[in-house]
């Protein structure tokens, strides 16, 4: 993945990354969500080249025809994005990385790594200790974060940064996200009561699915 | 792995430069979750690092218990790592319970409620997240709405009660005495019938200290699980056991305390008083009594005597509880002739329609042997001598001009519901009707008998809000829920009703996600009352939870625990120095300072003035057969079961069969069954076991996860026959609730 620089697919998966990680965080004000789904739906049209797998192709079927200004339709997906994410139920799809890899818990050892990643890069949560760092929305939004410093390391042609945060990128891939997030991605496809929220889970898949042959390509 | 990162790396670049250039600042705007660390600024959290690398606090488990345990909680990166026994707790001694070792599970469960929501509609299942500031705007403008159209907020109704025993969560109740006068559920539960017994006869509840028990020469544990409920008791049965101390247990249900003893006698369910009054005759007839004692401490022996020589009959008795004579007479000789002889009664024995005279009766065996006051010996219930606190947080003040109920001399107070008949009391309040609901540290419609009246009652409300720390059957019918913090995230101080020992609560984490604990909610609703309208609220609002906690204690207090500070309780629990023996001063807090036998206090409650045998209850034809709904070992009411650990050694209800009862309705081993009586029904796997009596049931009180299974869908609302004097409400017979049982 590293030999060779494509910008054209960074700048692809920076979009995606933004896009999922907007979608997963779970935000206090409703407007606020039905603004995310409205604009999840949009980015779904561009960039269509990187969208080059079954599920990507399964995500867009459900969803084409969604696209619509339907208050109730968007209402219907908040309390489904709040069944899979948020509670105040049992979560249908944890969105936290330790609840697939340390005991069913949250704030767990692979929590706390994540935390040493984010820290190393001399990032922190702002909600440290109040938040799991291993939240989806979060691991993408560290992600997204690398992806940026390579593009813009790319452009200012500083050839150890761009190696630097590839490898780093790729080594967060590896040990985090891909440890659980396709676990976590068919448990959304399978419990979401919507399609949307279906389509949300076929998108996350697709895109680590892509992630995952591109790391071991 | 900042080593492992740095492989390869030059050293000629250094990221945190680069990070401080245009590049990094372009690629930080980008961020919302996370954020730049301030390089200036240690991250890590003070705090004396003794304990390889942990922080160690002190924590107090308050749940409805009798243990009260003190725990040490190991945090290490602000994360609750694990939790143990706190070795300076005298009773508790270094060890946990199985329900204590799982707190890490409880705190860190992915389904714990993690922000205030919105139900839209109530039981729709569809919630929708709102800040606490919109939250608190909601409640606060319904509390004014209801205020401005029925002149008082006496529509407003709390049910609170043991979800944790803390004495700062007694803010639920200041919270609401300082919007204005309104409707409280009174009462408790699962004890009163036993408390006003020695209330009647002693003047309080006041055990000794039950480390005590570790002295005796004989135990008879009546009607009480310490084996599964108060585990921290055994070593000190144990002791006495190895000292030479026989040890009886009396209980329809071969419970593993009974496996554990020298005699297990099986007694027929609620007949406890018809034994304790033939031990009496026994004792009496035999010149076992202790003339001195009684002359000197206590009053009504001659009324006593005569209703036993009149009424009792060693015959009688054996009839009423299926104990042979001999074994009657042997268990009475053997306490009249142990000096060192304690008894605990338990809360079960008293659950019964007759369960407050049961524990009068059995509190009269220590009088008339003289063995109150004595070591080794005395009758145990509980106490609540080391709860003197100020209840600072409790105590506010209505607003000036708050409207309540009327009271004869012209001054106002709350209304209050039998919190034991909770849900038809809510919907029979007319005067005026209840419209809203504040439900804190309780699972009202999980816990409270007749489930269906009290999801009744839920409907027929305008707001519904419910502070808690999981999704139950209370939550999904409310509208509003909002997260509170566990033990581990806030600060208290916690007492015993049974051992001596009182224990600060450190706050040792951060709230997880936005939960807050009772007090910060009441701070919080009070600043959104008087922002909407001014002096609407009186809860003061500026003050932080550690100085909440300072104004709790006092002097007494301080003496009780020989310190000086409270401060000084965070290098150990201490234990109060109190007399070993109860009652040993012959003190007794009665209108004429003696042991009562004959109690006109009693009289004024519809009762007789001495220990009588009030008849049992009986199953009828069309429910024949009793059911036993104890306290189980994995759960505590409806908490702990839902955790992962215990789901995975137990992971749903079975229903308790003698085999004789499941042969004769041809159930087998795992087969469904159902629970059924005029109030519904329940179903779950039959296990069967000579363990429990041939003529009852057992399904233990818990709350599954995943599960709708409630027990007390089919508990009815029985009152047992004390209760009103000391709790306000007679408690409820759990225990005298019969039903039909079938395979399905």
């Amino acid at each position: 993945m590293t030999s060779q620089f494509n910008e054209g697919l960074w700048k692809r998966r920076l979009h995606v990354l933004n896009k999922l990680k907007d979608m997963m965080l779970s935000n206090k004000d409703s407007i606020i969500h039905t603004r995310k789904i409205s604009s999840f739906l949009t980015s779904l049209s561009e960039y269509d080249d990187y969208h080059s797998n079954e599920f990507f192709d399964q995500c867009w079927s459900l969803l084409e025809n969604n696209v619509q200004n339907n208050e109730s339709l968007w209402k219907e997906i908040l309390f489904d994005f709040n069944r899979l994410f948020v509670g105040p139920d049992k979560l249908q799809a944890p969105p936290y990385e330790s609840v697939y890899r340390d005991e069913g818990l949250i704030m767990g050892p692979s929590t706390l790594e994540v935390r040493n990643f984010y820290q190393s890069e001399g990032l922190k949560l702002e909600n440290q200790g109040k938040e799991p760092d291993d939240h989806i929305g979060i691991e993408l939004e560290f992600l997204s974060y690398i992806t940026r410093l390579i593009i813009m390391s790319q452009e200012k042609q500083a050839e150890e940064e761009v190696n630097y945060y590839q490898e780093l990128y790729e080594k967060f891939l590896n040990e985090h996200l891909l440890q659980w997030g396709l676990e976590f991605a068919d448990l959304i496809i399978d419990k979401a009561e919507t399609k949307f929220m279906k389509g949300v889970g076929l998108y996350l898949k697709g895109f680590l699915k892509e992630e995952e042959l591109q790391v071991n390509s | 792995m900042t080593d492992k990162n740095s492989k390869g790396f030059s050293k000629a670049f250094s990221r945190r430069n680069f990070l401080k250039g245009a590049i990094g600042v372009g690629a930080v705007a980008g961020l919302s979750s996370l954020m730049p660390i301030d390089l200036g600024k240690k991250t890590v959290k003070a705090g004396t690092d003794y304990n390889l690398g942990y922080d160690v606090f002190r924590n107090a488990c308050p749940r409805n218990c009798y243990d009260t345990c003190g725990i040490l909680s190991y945090v290490k990166d602000g994360v609750l790592e694990k939790v143990d026994g706190d070795p300076k707790h005298g009773f508790t001694q270094g060890k946990l319970c199985v329900k204590g070792y799982t707190y890490a599970h409880r705190v860190y469960s992915p389904d714990r409620i993690k922000y205030p929501m919105i139900q839209e509609p109530r039981g729709s299942g569809n919630w929708r997240r709102i800040s606490w500031d919109k939250a608190m705007d909601i409640i606060a403008k319904k509390v004014l709405e209801i205020k401005e159209e029925y002149g008082s907020t006496l529509p407003i109704a709390m049910d609170k009660y043991s979800g944790n025993f803390g004495i700062l969560h007694y803010v639920v109740e200041g919270m609401m005495s300082s919007i204005g006068y309104t409707t409280r559920s009174l009462g408790t539960p699962c004890w009163p019938a036993g408390i006003d017994s020695q209330n009647f006869d002693m003047g309080a509840i006041y055990n000794s200290d039950p480390e005590d028990m570790a002295n005796s020469d004989l135990i008879i544990i009546w009607g009480a699980n310490p084996a599964w409920c108060s585990i921290h008791t055994m070593p000190f049965i144990q002791e006495a056991k190895e000292n030479g101390a026989k040890v009886v247990v009396i209980d329809p249900i071969q419970t593993q305390t009974a496996s554990k003893a020298d005699t297990w006698l099986q007694i027929k369910t609620g007949t406890d008083g018809a034994l304790a009054l033939a031990m009496a005759k026994y004792i009496l007839d035999n010149d076992y009594i202790d003339k001195k004692y009684i002359e000197e401490n206590v009053v009504g022996f001659k009324e006593f005597a005569d209703y036993l020589r009149k009424e009792v009959s060693i015959s009688w008795a054996a009839e009423k509880t299926g104990l042979p004579e001999k074994v009657i007479i042997q268990l009475a000789k053997d306490y009249a002739t142990t000096a060192k002889a304690n008894i605990w009664a338990g809360y079960g024995l008293q659950r019964h329609i007759n369960g407050g005279q049961t524990v009068r009766a059995i509190d009269a065996l220590g009088a008339i042997t003289g063995k109150i006051g004595k070591p080794g010996a005395g009758v145990q219930y509980a106490h609540l001598e080391t709860w003197g606190f100020n209840y600072n947080a409790m105590v506010q003040s209505p607003p000036s001009g708050s409207v309540g109920v009327e009271n004869p001399d012209g001054s106002m107070s709350n209304r209050t519901v039998n919190i034991n008949n909770f849900g038809a009391e809510v919907l029979a309040a007319d005067d005026p009707p209840i419209k809203m609901l504040w439900i804190a540290c309780r699972n009202t419609i999980d816990q409270h008998p007749d489930v269906e009246t009290s999801k009744r009652a839920f409907d027929a409300m305008d707001l519904v809000v419910t502070v808690d720390q999981f999704m139950n059957e209370t939550v999904k019918h409310s509208d509003i829920v909002l997260p509170c913090t566990t033990l581990f995230e806030h600060p208290d101080v916690n007492a015993s009703y049974w051992h001596y020992w009182v224990n600060i609560n450190e706050q040792a984490i951060d709230p997880l996600y936005e939960a807050k604990s009772d007090l910060e909610i009441a701070m919080a609703l009070s600043r959104k009352m008087n922002e909407l309208e001014p002096g609407s609220c009186t809860f003061p609002t500026d003050i932080s939870q550690e100085e909440w906690l300072a104004k709790e204690f006092n002097d007494g207090i301080y003496d009780m625990l020989g310190i000086k500070d409270y401060n000084e309780l965070r290098k150990g629990p201490k234990k109060a120095n109190l007399p070993t023996q109860s009652w040993s001063d012959g003190n007794f807090r009665t209108p004429s300072g003696k042991y009562e036998l004959y109690s006109k206090t009693a009289t004024k409650y519809g009762h007789p003035a001495i220990p009588s045998y009030k008849k049992e209850a009986k199953a009828s034809v069309k429910y024949p057969v009793r059911l036993l709904t104890p306290h189980w070992k994995y759960g505590l009411h409806s908490q702990f079961q839902n955790l992962d650990w215990m789901m995975n050694m137990d992971s749903e209800p079975e229903i308790e069969i003698h085999p004789d009862l499941a042969q004769k309705k041809r159930i087998k081993e795992g087969d469904l069954i159902k629970l059924s009586n005029e109030l519904g029904k329940i179903k779950a796997k039959a296990k069967l076991t000579g363990t429990v009596p041939k003529d009852a049931v057992v399904a233990y009180e818990a709350w599954y996860k995943d599960s709708n299974y409630s027990v007390n869908d089919i508990v009815k609302a029985t009152p047992s026959d004390m209760g009103e004097h000391a709790t306000g409400s007679p408690g409820l017979a759990f225990h005298d609730n019969f039903v039909k049982v079938e395979k399905v």
